[in-house]
C-alpha cells in the first residue's frame, strides 16, 4: 500500500502563512508530504521515475509562486492542489511531446514559419534575460543591497512602505528613490 | 513609462522569476536525492509479515509433526524397576465368555504396531510419557470386557489393542510365551488371544521367569 501523507489543513494555512514570510525550506516539507503520491500517479500514468521528480519539483515551484502572490487563496488541500498541478503539466507534457502530422503542406509551412518566428522571438528574449541574470550576479558578488531591492519590488511585489521598512529607510519614497538608482545602474551593467 | 523601460522590467521580472526557480529546484533535488539516498539506505524486507508468519506456522507444523511421528514409532526398552506413575485398581480377572470375541457387529479395529521385538528374557517397560500417549492412541473395545488385553504376537512384532494398556508395567517374554505386569499381577498369553491371571504364588513358570530376570 502506498503511504500517503497528506497535510492537515493547519499544516496547510501554516505552510502558506511560512512561504509568504520567506521560509522556502518549508517547501522542502511540501515536497517530502505531497512527493509520494504525485509521483505515482505520474509513474502510473506512464511517466518514469526521473520525469515523475522533475515534473513534481516543477509542480512545487508553481506552487510556491501561487502562494507567493497575495491574492491567492488556497481553496482545497496542499496535497489536492499539487495533484492538480501535477495533472497539468502531466497533460502539457504529453501535448508538447506528441507529434503533429498536417497534411496541407501549406498549412504545414505556415505553421513552421509561425513556430520559427515564435522561437527566434523567444531566443531573443531569453538572451535578454539571461544578460539581466548575469548582471544581477555581479551586483551581488559587488556588494551592496541593489540586488535584494529590487527582487523585493519585482519578484516579491512587496510595496515601497515595506521596502522601506525592511532596509531602514525613513519613508517610502527614500526607497523609491534608491529602487530607481538601482535600476538604472543594472541597465548600464545589462548595456555595457 | 517608455516602452523599452516597460520591456527592460518585465524582462528584469522573468530574470528574478528564472533565478527564483533556479535557485528552488537546486534545493528540491537536493531533497529529492536525499529521499532516494534514505531509502536505499533502508533494507527493505524480502517478505511480507504475513509470509514470514506462514513460514513460521508451516515450520512448526513440519517439526510437530516429525515429533508425532517420532513418538508413535519409537517405544524405549524401559527399566522394569523404574517407578510408574499409574493408578491402577487390581485386575479382576474377566474369562472370556467364548473363543469369538469378534462379534458380527463390531466394528473393525486398526490395531497399532509397535515394533517391541522382545527377546528372551527381556522385559519391556512402559513409561509415564508412552503411557499417556498409548491412553490416547489405543482403541477401547469394550466386547473384550474390563480389564482384558487381547494382542497378537508374530515375529517380535506386538501388536495390542485394549482399553487397559496403560496398566501394564512390563512385558516378559519367556520361554517363547509372554507374560505381561500388570499392577504387579501377571498374565499370561493363552491361544495368542487372551490373557490369563497368573498366580504368581503358584505358577512354575512366572516364578521362573521371575527369578531369571530379577524381577521383585
Amino acid at each position: 500500500m502506498t503511504n500517503i501523507r497528506s497535510l492537515s489543513s493547519t499544516d496547510d494555512s501554516s505552510i502558506v502563512n511560512r512561504l509568504r514570510r520567506g521560509e522556502d525550506q518549508a517547501l522542502n516539507e511540501v515536497y517530502r508530504k505531497c512527493r509520494d503520491y504525485c509521483i505515482k500517479f505520474l509513474v502510473n500514468n506512464g511517466a518514469d521515475t526521473e520525469k515523475a521528480a522533475d515534473l513534481f519539483q516543477d509542480a512545487i515551484i508553481v506552487f510556491y509562486e501561487k502562494v507567493k502572490n497575495q491574492d491567492f487563496e488556497l481553496r482545497s488541500s496542499v496535497q489536492t492542489y499539487l495533484n492538480s498541478i501535477c495533472r497539468n503539466q502531466w497533460l502539457t507534457h504529453l501535448r508538447d511531446n506528441k507529434e503533429v502530422f498536417v497534411k496541407d503542406p501549406e498549412t504545414f509551412e505556415y505553421v513552421n514559419n509561425l513556430t520559427d518566428w515564435f522561437d527566434e522571438y523567444e531566443d531573443e528574449r531569453q538572451n535578454r534575460i539571461e544578460k539581466i541574470k548575469i548582471a544581477l550576479q555581479q551586483m551581488e558578488s559587488n556588494g551592496g543591497n541593489c540586488k535584494e531591492l529590487l527582487m523585493l519590488f519585482f519578484y516579491e511585489k512587496k510595496k515601497m512602505e515595506e521596502i522601506a521598512a525592511h532596509f531602514g529607510y525613513t519613508n517610502a519614497d527614500n526607497a523609491k528613490a534608491q529602487k530607481y538608482k538601482c535600476q538604472e545602474r543594472l541597465k548600464k551593467m545589462v548595456n555595457a | 513609462m517608455p516602452k523599452k523601460m516597460e520591456d527592460f522590467e518585465k524582462d528584469m521580472e522573468a530574470a528574478f522569476q528564472k533565478m527564483k526557480r533556479q535557485e528552488l529546484k537546486a534545493m528540491l533535488q537536493q531533497t529529492e536525492r536525499d529521499i532516494i539516498e534514505n531509502k536505499v539506505g533502508i533494507v527493505k524486507p524480502m517478505f511480507r509479515w504475513w509470509q514470514y508468519v506462514a513460514a513460521a506456522c508451516v515450520v512448526l507444523g513440519i517439526g510437530f509433526g516429525v515429533y508425532k511421528l517420532n513418538l508413535d514409532s519409537h517405544m524405549v526398552l524401559a527399566n522394569p524397576y523404574e517407578p510408574i506413575d499409574i493408578e491402577a485398581k487390581p485386575l479382576e480377572p474377566t474369562p472370556p465368555k467364548n473363543d469369538n470375541l469378534s462379534k458380527p457387529n463390531q466394528a473393525p479395529t486398526a490395531p497399532r504396531s509397535f515394533n517391541f521385538d522382545i527377546k528372551e528374557g527381556q522385559s519391556l517397560g512402559f513409561g509415564n510419557d508412552q503411557k499417556k500417549k498409548l491412553q490416547g492412541d489405543f482403541i477401547k473395545d469394550k466386547s473384550l470386557g474390563e480389564g482384558i488385553i487381547s494382542y497378537k504376537l508374530s515375529k517380535g512384532k506386538l501388536t495390542l489393542k485394549a482399553n487397559q494398556l496403560p496398566k501394564i508395567q512390563s512385558v516378559i517374554s519367556y520361554n517363547d510365551t509372554l507374560y505381561l505386569n500388570i499392577n504387579n499381577q501377571f498374565y499370561k498369553l493363552i491361544d495368542n488371544k487372551y490373557l490369563k491371571r497368573l498366580k504368581s504364588e503358584s505358577d512354575p513358570v512366572v516364578i521362573e521367569a521371575l527369578e531369571k530376570i530379577d524381577f521383585e
